[in-house]
Parts: structure tokens; C-alpha cells; sequence
């Protein structure tokens, strides 16, 4: 494993957060988003974050160098929870029967969300900048 | 101080700078890893490493090379085994990263490289200051 794994390693963290955040701004800015119908409705999405090379990891093999280390995101999964019908007969979106949906977006949820991503892509970060200041000692080594 | 000493040296020090960065780059590993469901944070086990020292029980194994002209720095993956970090907090998703103590781990690291680059080019100074035979 050498800095330039390690760089890449944080790297993947940092932009796995920043998926993230990017679902986070989305889910946030449709929270209000309302339809007609329970399929069209916006639905809160999240990333799923996955180790890369979990199974290998799990040997504890040392890793070979150019190996992908770090996170990756396996897919974005839209949340579950139930939408919420409202009765509002004089909405133009309503359906035949009065009602609109409003999404499942939980805004307080989402903050919190928006705060850990955020420190996470700090902490990423901050690595990268650790390795960086190392990688530059060595090369001046000796002079 | 004979050149056999210095290389001895400088080997001594190749060892710690590697350790450092394995374990730095364990850390990274696991801080890219915090919000990873079902994620063991792992560490090199010191104790183990230094009981495999201490009882003579060093392995050999060649460290990797893809040219002929690369040296062998003798990294011994064996002789530095893994472990899992016990998580001081249990989470709801499985996952045993603890940032702070990642973080932590990782500024030990950098400050041991930091060291250990200081006393390299230390030992190289003087050397040049015998090579040139004023002091």
C-alpha cells in the first residue's frame, strides 16, 4: 500500500460522501414536491455504500498496489416509507378522488443525513491532506 | 560508523516508514468506510507483530516487484498481522469505524513517519559530513 493507494482510498470516501450530499440537496428541494399519483410521487433517495473488495478484504491480504481500496456506492435506493395522501379537491394535481401525495421526504432526517455527510467528506479529506504533506517530505528526503 | 552500519540503518528505517504507511493507509481504508453498513474497522496488530519479533519467528518473504532493477525492501506482510478494532460504541448498521479514533490513529502514524523521515536524513547528513571529512 503505498500514499498514492491511500490518496485514492480517501478519495473514494470523499466522493461516496459527496453522492451523498448530492441525494441529500435532491431529496431536500422535492421535500414540498406533491402529484397526483402514489407512482409519480418524489420518493427520498439514498446511496448505498459498499466496501470495495469486501470478500478480499476479509482474508486480510495485503493489498496489491493499484488495488481499488476505499468505498464504492452499489446504487441509489428510493426510501419505502409510506407516501402521505392529503384531501384537497381543489388542488389542480388531485386525482379523481380528491387527493394528492406529498413525498416521504423527512427533512430533519435529511439534515442530520447532511451534517454526518459533511463531516465524513471533512475527515476524507483532511487523510488526503495528511498523505499529501508525507508524500512531499519524502521526495525532498535528503536535501 | 561503517557503511554496513548505515545500510543496517537505513533498513531499520525502511521498516517503520512502511509500517507507517500501512497503517495510515488502514486508517484511510476505514474512515472511507464509516457510513458503510456491516464495515469491521481493521488495524495491524502491534502486539502480535512485536511477540513475532521477539520470538525470532520473522518470516521471509520477497516484497513484490514487477522490474528486475527494484529492490527488495523485505516487507513481511506476515510478520504484521491484521486485526479487527474493538468498537468502543455499538452502531445499528454493524459498523465498527469510530472516526475519532481513525483519526487519531492516523496522526500517530504521520507523526512516526515524520520521525522517521528526520532521523533518514539525519543519518544521511552525517554520513555526507564523514564523506566529505569536515565537521
Amino acid at each position: 500500500m503505498s500514499f498514492r493507494d491511500i490518496i485514492s482510498a480517501s478519495g473514494s470516501g470523499a466522493s461516496a460522501q459527496n453522492i451523498r450530499l448530492n441525494t441529500i440537496a435532491s431529496n431536500l428541494a422535492n421535500a414540498d414536491s406533491v402529484s397526483g399519483s402514489a407512482s409519480e410521487t418524489y420518493k427520498a433517495r439514498n446511496p448505498v455504500f459498499a466496501a470495495a473488495l469486501q470478500d478480499a478484504r476479509d482474508s486480510f491480504a495485503m493489498p496489491t498496489p493499484g488495488q481499488p481500496l476505499g468505498v464504492r456506492v452499489l446504487g441509489i435506493v428510493e426510501d419505502k416509507a409510506p407516501l402521505q395522501p392529503e384531501h384537497a379537491p381543489h388542488h389542480p394535481l388531485a386525482d379523481e378522488n380528491g387527493f394528492i401525495y406529498r413525498s416521504n421526504v423527512n427533512p430533519i432526517n435529511e439534515m442530520a443525513n447532511m451534517i454526518d455527510a459533511s463531516r465524513s467528506f471533512q475527515i476524507n479529506i483532511d487523510m488526503i491532506d495528511m498523505v499529501k504533506n508525507l508524500h512531499q517530505k519524502s521526495l525532498t528526503m535528503g536535501q | 560508523m561503517t557503511i554496513q552500519n548505515v545500510n543496517m540503518g537505513a533498513n531499520l528505517q525502511t521498516q517503520a516508514l512502511l509500517i507507517g504507511t500501512r497503517q495510515m493507509g488502514m486508517s484511510a481504508e476505514n474512515l472511507a468506510n464509516q457510513n458503510t453498513p456491516g464495515y469491521k474497522a481493521k488495524a495491524i496488530d502491534f502486539e502480535a507483530a512485536l511477540k513475532n519479533a521477539q520470538d525470532g519467528n520473522l518470516q521471509n518473504i520477497n516484497s513484490r516487484t514487477t522490474n528486475v532493477q527494484h529492490q527488495n525492501l523485505n516487507w513481511q506482510e506476515e510478520n504484521y498481522p491484521l486485526a479487527y478494532r474493538t468498537n468502543v460504541q455499538p452502531s445499528i448498521n454493524g459498523n465498527t469505524v469510530d472516526p475519532h479514533v481513525e483519526k487519531a490513529e492516523a496522526t500517530k502514524a504521520y507523526l512516526d513517519i515524520q520521525a522517521n523521515h528526520r532521523f533518514y536524513a539525519e543519518k544521511m547528513q552525517n554520513l555526507t559530513l564523514v564523506i566529505k571529512g569536515k565537521l
